[in-house]
């Protein structure tokens, strides 16, 4: 017995021939676009595994200035020790109290000066230069020289502390007039736009002046609260902070803190140190490595998930793949490289902020298309 | 990829039988023009490696299973829903015509059978396989095929009283 055909069905030649010479067609057409994405993919992802590879030895710029920068901490032993000293008044704006540091016992200032070619102005009466102390602490990137100078019960702290931001904020210095507790509060001219903030005790309460002490006991540095005339003032890249107690003429003073902020070379000499140990950047590799495993490993899963499987299944997949693992972990990384290369940790926060919202809208639109577009060949 | 040459013996040796499959399913030569383009191309696209022996089921099952997802589809059922709203007379007298051929009226017997029973019946008479073979390309028990088999003979039977239909099918293809 012989099968029976469809009327329909005798004569299909002429179809048969379309459905070769179609599926030809479409398979020429496909066949340099295959060949054109897995190379693509895999020379970025090999690109950004270099050029990870090539910061974690390298360094970058940081490393290097760290390297070259080390001579004013030369003279200083790191110790252990607790908290940090800051402004009551300003800490909303400098944010010093929030500070992790490395602690360098103090040394005699004449040591100091000597050893790192700095200069300040010759110290005035009661104070003596050759009782004076020097003692750094470091926030990991820049470094606080607090410069202590005592005669009995009377004392003078000056502390220089590299910041990046301006903390004097003419809105809140417009009505300082007094200080929380009701202290008076002057604001001298330190030049013609910078003022110098002078909080006076003029009542028997005051707010806490904190700075840092040695205890040689116990080999460790901690802070000091006490009550004290304070002074503060940012001036060329760097917060300045004075507490005095002193029974003479405070103008003195205040003239002589003046006098050490335009007269010093602390910031030729340098105050930024880039301290942060192996621990922090095996840390932060650790980190970056996980996040580029994290991204090889979703790629390898979608190009999994999406073979053999139709155009239409392939575009909502890699949409959602681009827009929830290859966006932020492919900016992040890229980010984080850009920051470690130039040291700078806002270069790779506004890098970040350049590639995420294109590299999601890319993801979001092949998914869209994925969506609505009608599966042909 | 396949080589050229692979693809083109490939294609040569089923192209027939999957097209006519795929028409048994959707009642339509374009329709199935496309589903058997489409089952090639994901076939050489996805790189299976299959013996000779496995190649024909694995085609036919593939084909199967598109046809069977555009008959699921919007775009089928749209169809069908126009050509129930505005089918004119001018067909239906132009149907009267064809109706005459004995040929004719097999085919649009066999083609109006529901899925089911009309995928036993192509399979068993028109393309020549047996119980078994059925059952396993379609994933199902043999007594599921048989009573399909049975149940579509007895619907097929019914529409043709007319004609000595079993005859048919000694006719050389």
């Amino acid at each position: 017995m012989r099968p029976y055909k469809l009327k329909e069905l005798r004569q299909t030649k002429q179809h048969e021939e379309a459905i070769i010479r179609r599926v030809k067609q479409n398979l020429s057409q496909n066949r340099p676009k295959r060949r054109i994405l897995a190379p693509v993919l895999a020379a970025v992802v090999t690109a950004a595994a270099l050029v990870f590879v090539f910061l974690q030895y390298s360094g970058g710029t940081v490393r290097e200035q760290s390297a070259r920068g080390y001579t004013i901490l030369h003279v200083f032993e790191q110790v252990d020790g607790n908290g940090a000293a800051y402004s009551e008044l300003f800490k909303e704006f400098d944010h010093q109290d929030l500070r992790r540091l490395k602690y360098f016992k103090p040394v005699p200032l004449t040591e100091f000066l000597n050893a790192n070619n700095a200069m300040i102005p010759d110290i005035i009466e009661p104070f003596n230069k050759s009782n004076a102390e020097v003692l750094a602490v470091n926030d990991g990137m820049q470094t606080e020289l607090q410069f202590s100078f005592r005669n009995g019960e009377e004392y003078m702290v000056i502390s220089v502390a590299k910041h990046f931001m301006n903390s004097l904020y003419p809105d809140f210095l417009a009505d300082l007039t007094e200080d929380a507790v009701g202290n008076r509060v002057e604001q001298e001219m330190l030049d013609e736009t910078t003022p110098l903030i002078h909080q006076i005790r003029t009542t028997n309460s005051a707010l806490a002046y904190r700075y840092f002490t040695f205890d040689d006991e116990k080999n460790e540095m901690n802070v000091t609260q006490t009550t004290a005339n304070e002074l503060y003032t940012y001036y060329n890249g760097a917060i300045y902070h004075v507490g005095y107690n002193i029974e003479g003429n405070h103008e003195e003073v205040v003239s002589y803190v003046k006098e050490f902020i335009l007269q010093n070379n602390l910031q030729e000499v340098g105050l930024e140190h880039n301290l942060m140990g192996e621990q922090e950047h095996a840390k932060g590799g650790k980190s970056m490595l996980m996040g580029a495993a994290i991204l090889i490993g979703g790629l390898i899963f979608a190009a999994v998930l999406t073979k053999g499987i139709g155009k239409r299944k392939k575009r909502i997949i890699w949409g959602i793949t681009t827009m929830l693992v290859i966006a932020p972990l492919l900016s992040w990384l890229i980010g984080m490289s850009y920051a470690i290369y130039e040291g700078d940790g806002f270069a790779g926060i506004g890098v970040m902020l350049i590639l995420l919202p294109p590299l999601f809208l890319a993801g979001l639109v092949i998914l869209l298309i994925g969506i609505f577009k009608k599966e042909t060949n | 990829m396949k080589d050229e040459e692979e693809l083109d013996r490939i294609m040569t040796d089923h192209t027939s039988l999957l097209f006519r499959i795929a028409y048994y399913y959707t009642k339509n030569l374009h329709t199935a023009e496309d589903i058997v383009q489409e089952v090639f191309i994901k076939f050489f696209q996805s790189n299976v490696q299959l013996s000779e022996e496995d190649l024909k089921p694995y085609l036919i099952r593939m084909t199967a299973n598109k046809a069977k997802d555009y008959l699921k589809s919007w775009h089928y059922r749209k169809l069908v829903l126009q050509e129930r709203l505005f089918s004119s007379k001018t067909v239906t007298e132009k149907d009267a015509l064809i109706q005459q051929d004995e040929e004719a009226e097999i085919s649009k017997a066999v083609l109006a059978l529901p899925v089911k029973q009309r995928e036993a019946i192509v399979y068993y008479y028109m393309e020549g396989l047996n119980i078994r073979e059925i059952a396993s390309l379609l994933n199902m028990p043999e007594s599921t095929m048989k009573s399909r088999l049975a149940k579509g003979r007895e619907q097929l039977k019914e529409q043709l009283k007319s004609i000595e239909w079993e005859v048919l099918m000694d006719e050389t293809i």
